[in-house]
Formats: C-alpha cells, structure tokens, sequence
C-alpha cells in the first residue's frame, strides 16, 4: 500500500559499514534501513542510504532512542510492535508515523518492521520509506492506533479482544499484570483458559448464542464475575464487554478490574460490622447480668424450698405423700422456669451466622420482651403489648432484630427506673382485658403499604436535648455503665435491614423509639 | 393474696408472714415453713401485709427487699414503727446486699440470699419466735452480751482487714472492694476469708448481724437512704 520513494540523495556522505553478517546486508539493502535493538529500543546501526534519507550522521544516530527519531510512537507501542515478530506470530509489521526532520518540519514515513535473525541476540530491521501524502489518512490512522495503543498500554483495566470464535486476538500489559500470563503465551488461543468452571466450558455457547439471537447479557452491561489466574487462582472482576464489527467479523474487547481486593475489604467489613453486633449484644447481656441472676434465683429458692418441703413431709409421722408429690411437681416446674431463662439468654448471646428467613415481628418482639422486662414488675413497670395480629413477614436475621428490641426495652426501663419520681407515672390503656395503668407500650403495627414498624414507648423523663443530637453516635451513653454502642449498633442493624430507626416525644411525656422493617413478599428476590 | 395456713402450734398462734411478689418463691416459703409445722399467712404485696398489720397478726416477718408496689426497706421501716416488736428477716436476690445490710440497721435480724438454704431459714425464723417469747418484746436484752462478745472477735482484726470489714459489711463485692482499697481481687478474697475465720462468722449476714451488734458503723453506700440511728 506504500509507495517506496527513491532515495536519491544517497551520495552526500561517505557511510562507514558495519561489520558482520548484517553489515552486509544493510549495505546491499536497497532501501534506507535501521537495526533496532528489542530490548532497549535504540538504533544499533544505520544503513548508509538510511544516513543519508534521515541526514544524521553515524554518530548522532547510533545508540539514540527510536522515539528520537519518531516522537510520536511510544516505547510501550515499539514494544508491542515487536512482540509479535519476536514471538514469531507474524513475520512482519508495518506502522506509518512523522519523522523529524531538522529544519524542514515532519514528513510522513512508513516504516516495515521485521525480525533480523542475528546469531547472537535477536534484532529487529526497519526498512524506511516516504510515504506520500496521499496516503494522510493512513498516516491518521496510523497515530490513531499508536493513539489507541499508548491508551490499551497505560489503563490500568485488562484490554483483550477475541473474535467470533474466542481466540485471544491482543492482550493488554494490564492484562498480563492481572491475569499472570505474558501475551504471547495468550494470544492465538481461546480465551476461556481466562474462567474458571463453569465459565470455561459455556463461554463458546454465550458467543454463539450472541450472535444467533442478538440478546446482549453481558455486552454494553457488564457484570462481576470470576476470573482465572495463570497460578490457578480464582479472583472477582468487574468484566465489561464492548463489540467491533470489521469487514464482516465480529470482535469483542473484554476490559477486566481486579475487584478481588475490594470483594476482601468487602467481606471483612462486613464480618467487622457482625463482630461489633455480637459484642453489643454481649454487652447488653453483661448490663442484664444482674437483673438475669437475680431472676435466676427466684425459681432456684423455690426448687431448694420445695425440695426441702417435700423432705419434712415425707419424713413427718406420719408422711404426707400427696402434698410432697405436689411439691416435688412444683420444684419441676420451677426448674423448667430456670431452664427457659438460660435458653432465651443463650439463643440471644449466640454467635450467629447472619441468616436472614422471613420472620414473625410479633413472634420476635415477644421473644425480646421475655428477655429484656425480667425484673421489670418487680420494679414497678406495668406493660402493655398492642401487637397488630397476623402482621406480614419480614426478612430479617431473627436474633439482631431482637438485639434492637430488646435494647429499645433495656433503654425504657432504664430510663424510667432511674428517675424515681417519673417512674411511676401511668396512664390508662385500653387492653383486650380492659383498662390498665401502663407506663410501658410495645407496639407492632403497619407502616404504610411496605413496611411494618415496632414502637417501644416510654414514661420516663425524656431524652436531654444536649444528647438527642448524637443519641446514634457510638461511645455517646448517659449510662454510669455500658459501652454506649447499643443505639448506633441497632441504627446500623435496622438500616442493615433496609428500615429505619428514629426517636419521638409521646404523650406520656416520654421517649419513643420506632423501627421499621419492610414487608417481605414471596416474591422478593433474594 | 391473703391466705392463713392452719399452724400447726395452735390455731391461735399468729402465722409467720412472707411477703414476695414472686409466687413460686413465696408458695414455697410457705410450703417450707407449713412443712415445719409454723403457720404462714403469705403475702404478694407489701401494702397488702401492712394493711392487715395489727396486734397478734404475725410472729415473725420474711420479707423481700424488692417488692414492686413499696420497697422492702420501706415496709420495714412501716414494721419498725408500728409493731417494733416485730422479728423481720429479709430475703434478697442477687446485687442486692447494700440493701439487705441496710435492712439490718434499720432492725431486721438477718438477711439471706436466694437461693437459701431451707433448714437456716427456719433455725432462723424459730430463734426469732423464741427470742420474743422469752425476751417479751425487749430486743434490747440480748444485744449487750453479744455486743461485747462481737467486739471482742472484731478486736484480733489488723487494720487492713478492718477495711475490708467495712466494705464487706456495706454490701460491696470483692471487686468492687478491690477497686475501692487499690488492692487485688484476690488479695481481698484473702482478707476476706480472714476476717470470716477470725470473726468465726458463718456467713455474709452473721457477720453484718455481728457489726451491727458490735456498734460498728459503716458509712452507709452513696445513694442509700439513711435511718441507721434506728439500728439499736
């Protein structure tokens, strides 16, 4: 396609030869050449027509950098130049770009690479030519793709195109970087040695499907899927995948992130979040533990008390056996009551996998209730359950959203307790049974259309203005002890769950806290 | 919730009154105590057992600290004002030994801790009943021998233990007396052990019933209310 232009200029300098094998042949070359050394990329030697076309002397030329010569390829470009004739994939490369020329502007030159099969080391020849301005828009494209190619060289996303049957066509430097492999060792062959299984097997069949029915599922979309390391490593990339058609072939150009460190950070954050949660949920125990071994105690004095009863009757004269049957059956009973305590505490303070099913609220709030308002009559708190019945499910872990419950009640008693003169403020309440003195509501009710919220009101003497503002902070408590980490861990527990958890003045001149959850609905992908 | 059981030591005796807000606690004191042959009235409510206070309706009270209409100290010091005379053991549940000491300067005769040893809980109860029975009312009758005898037993104590004492007898926990003193849990558990040995007491509630009779007077804990000048 170039036109070779005779080089008549040959006779204004007296060249010097170079010595051996390829002295001899640049000498008898026709054509004004250069011997580029691979590795470095500068000029090793010069052809006395090539002096003479370029104007340089010997030693201004020899030892310089090509990229003197041609500003605008690259080295990285040079590089991949030549890779393919070092690799002997191709026999030859022809790549059009400005020469410098002192004085006298640029002009257009074409420039055929070729590999010079030197005994000592491997050497590339560059036959040089003028390239006529006709052919400026070859010259066009021929920046353009040194463009392209310094793009493809420096993004530090993998670059691979493959054509229609899957065969590596080029590979990036990132790509090497990224996926272990040197590009010759890729090129030519399919590019499903880049997937693990399943992918390996099906990715012909994603292609040939593509291009039967036209239906895109990854092209213009992209997805996160998983790639294949040289060293058989698996790791997640972010995959997205553009389409060329060029007389008539389809190619596609794969571009690949490495999101193997992200999907790590990912996952530690998230196993960091589900540590916090059980601590919190530790410590909320920990804040309970007196209250818990208190109650504890009630049903152990029965057992020990009734044990000792029916003892006295059976060894009375004479023995009373029906009423120490009697006792021995209450002393049973109080233990199963000491049993339940232990399981509910247990079960809250497990440390589970985070597993999200569809749950009852109503179910967990009276789960939490149990747990979190033991010793709360004896202190005076009376309350009232208004649980909306039936409620649609939500899809939640069951224990983190008792963890929230339970924490919201812990606050209220608390709050309410510890102001001796506030606590012992009622108000009636319309219950099934009729009218009660409450000073503590648990509520569980519809939110709207999608959502269910619980609400857990208190009588206590309200939130200080000065700590409302960072009541959600963590390591923020009005508590003489505690971590302070309960209302932000239930804040991220609910927000976790896609709902919301705020805080509100009620009509008993206390706090409430509402949290919502939304409506899990059959079919909800998940 | 009020229910007298046939004593077995007359019908006329006044019953032996527990109050407690737990039923399965207060059922089986009551069944305990019926097995002893005592009679019980029991009691779920403090208000309810000092309305139905009046001459000859109780030998002795066991009373809970925690009660959810009026405290347990509250009751007592009601008892300490309109039947002076009254023998109270208290029964706590756990964290709260400030409390049941408090309880003992304010008069009552013992304390113990839930879960309890039965067969204690009754030697106690019939001391109480024999002590009025022979002492007709006069509670201070026994104090002035067995002052001197506990004094005696706090005198062999150095001064470290002195304030470990203290601490103990205020309801602290060796953690908390730990804290207090800058010592280590374990060297107060040390201590402890000593000042039991030393005062021959047999438990946390003889030893408080020995400091209170010896005179000792501990600043009561922050917080607590104070009376203590009823403590005679």
């Amino acid at each position: 396609m170039a036109t070779a232009r005779d080089s008549g200029d040959g006779e204004a300098r007296e060249p010097e030869p170079i010595a051996g094998q390829l002295g001899g042949f640049l000498e008898r070359a026709s054509l004004p050449c250069l011997v580029i050394d691979p590795e470095a990329f500068s000029i090793a030697g010069a052809n006395g027509r090539a002096l003479a076309w370029l104007g340089a002397p010997r030693d201004g030329i020899e030892g310089q950098p090509v990229t003197a010569l041609f500003p605008n390829i690259t080295e990285p470009v040079w590089r991949r130049l030549a890779r393919p004739l070092l690799s002997g994939l191709r026999p030859s490369v022809r790549i059009q770009t400005e020469q410098l020329q002192e004085d006298a502007g640029s002009r257009l030159v074409e420039i055929e690479l070729e590999l010079f099969d030197d005994p000592d080391r491997p050497l590339l020849l560059a036959r040089l030519s003028g390239a006529t301005r006709q052919t400026a828009s070859a010259e066009a494209l021929g920046q353009s793709e040194a463009l392209l190619r310094s793009i493809i060289d420096t993004a530090p996303d993998a670059i691979i195109t493959i054509d229609a049957s899957g065969t590596i066509e080029s590979f990036s430097p990132a790509a090497e970087k990224i996926f272990g492999y040197a590009a010759e060792e890729v090129i030519g062959r399919d590019v499903s040695m880049l997937m693990p299984t399943p992918h390996k097997v099906r990715h012909g069949g994603y292609i040939e499907r593509y291009l039967k029915t036209g239906e895109k599922h990854v092209i213009g979309i992209g997805r996160e899927t998983t790639g294949l390391r040289k060293n058989g490593e698996r790791f997640a990339i972010e995959l997205a995948v553009g389409e060329l058609i060029q007389g008539g072939r389809h190619f596609f150009t794969g571009f690949i992130r490495d999101i193997g460190d992200r999907v790590a950070a990912e996952r530690r954050a998230t196993e960091l979040q589900r540590e916090i949660t059980h601590v919190a949920r530790l410590s909320a125990v920990g804040e309970m533990s007196t209250t818990i071994a208190h109650e504890l105690n009630q049903p152990l004095a029965a057992i020990a008390n009734y044990s000792l009863a029916a003892k006295n009757q059976l060894a009375g004269q004479p023995p009373d056996i029906a009423k120490a049957v009697g006792f021995m059956e209450e002393a049973g009973e109080q233990s199963r009551r000491a049993g339940e305590i232990i399981r509910r505490l247990r079960s809250f303070a497990r440390h589970g996998e985070t597993e999200r099913r569809p749950v009852d609220i109503n179910d967990i709030v009276r789960e939490a209730a149990q747990l979190s308002l033991i010793g709360a009559s004896a202190a005076g708190v009376r309350t009232a359950f208004e649980l909306a019945e039936p409620l649609p499910s939500v899809l939640a872990d069951g224990i983190q959203i008792q963890q929230v419950v339970v924490n919201l009640v812990r606050n209220a008693l608390d709050a309410m307790v510890s102001d001796e003169k506030l606590s012992r403020r009622e108000i009636d309440f319309e219950t099934a049974y009729g009218t009660q003195p409450t000073n503590l509501r648990v509520a569980a009710a519809l939110h709207g259309e999608d959502y269910v919220a619980v609400a857990v009101h208190d009588s206590g003497p309200g939130i200080d203005q000065s700590i409302a503002d960072k009541l959600f902070e963590p390591f923020v408590t009005t508590k003489q002890s505690g971590l302070g980490i309960g209302l932000s861990v239930c804040k991220s527990i609910v927000e976790a769950h896609d709902g919301r958890l705020w805080v509100e003045t009620n009509d008993m001149g206390g706090t409430t806290f509402y949290f919502t959850l939304p409506i899990h609905r059959e079919d909800d992908r998940w | 919730m009020v229910t007298a059981a046939a004593g077995a030591e007359g019908s006329a005796a006044p019953p032996v009154c527990i109050v407690d807000d737990d039923r399965a606690v207060r059922e089986s004191v009551r069944a305990l105590l019926d097995s002893a042959g005592l009679p019980v009235a029991a009691f779920g409510e403090g208000g309810a057992f000092l309305a139905s206070l009046g001459p000859g309706t109780a030998a002795c009270l066991i009373l809970d600290v925690r009660l959810p209409d009026i405290s347990g100290l509250d009751v007592l010091r009601q008892v300490r004002k309109s039947a002076p005379e009254l023998p109270v053991v208290m029964i706590t549940g756990h964290g709260d030994v400030p409390m049941a000491v408090e309880a003992m300067r304010l008069g009552a005769r013992d304390f113990f801790e839930k879960p309890f040893d039965g067969t204690a809980l009754i030697a106690s109860v019939r001391h109480a009943l024999e002590a009025r029975r022979s002492t007709a009312g006069a509670a201070a009758g026994e104090s002035k021998p067995a002052s001197e005898a506990a004094r005696a037993r706090f005198e062999r104590l150095t001064p470290r233990e002195h304030e470990v004492l203290a601490q103990l007898v205020i309801g602290y926990s060796n953690k908390q007396i730990a804290r207090h003193l800058g010592l280590s849990p374990r060297t107060v558990e040390l201590h402890r052990a000593r000042v039991m040995k030393k005062t021959e007491a047999a438990s946390l509630s003889h030893l408080v019933r020995m400091a209170v009779a010896a005179g000792l007077e501990p600043e009561p804990p922050t917080g607590a209310d104070t009376g203590w000048s009823s403590a005679t």
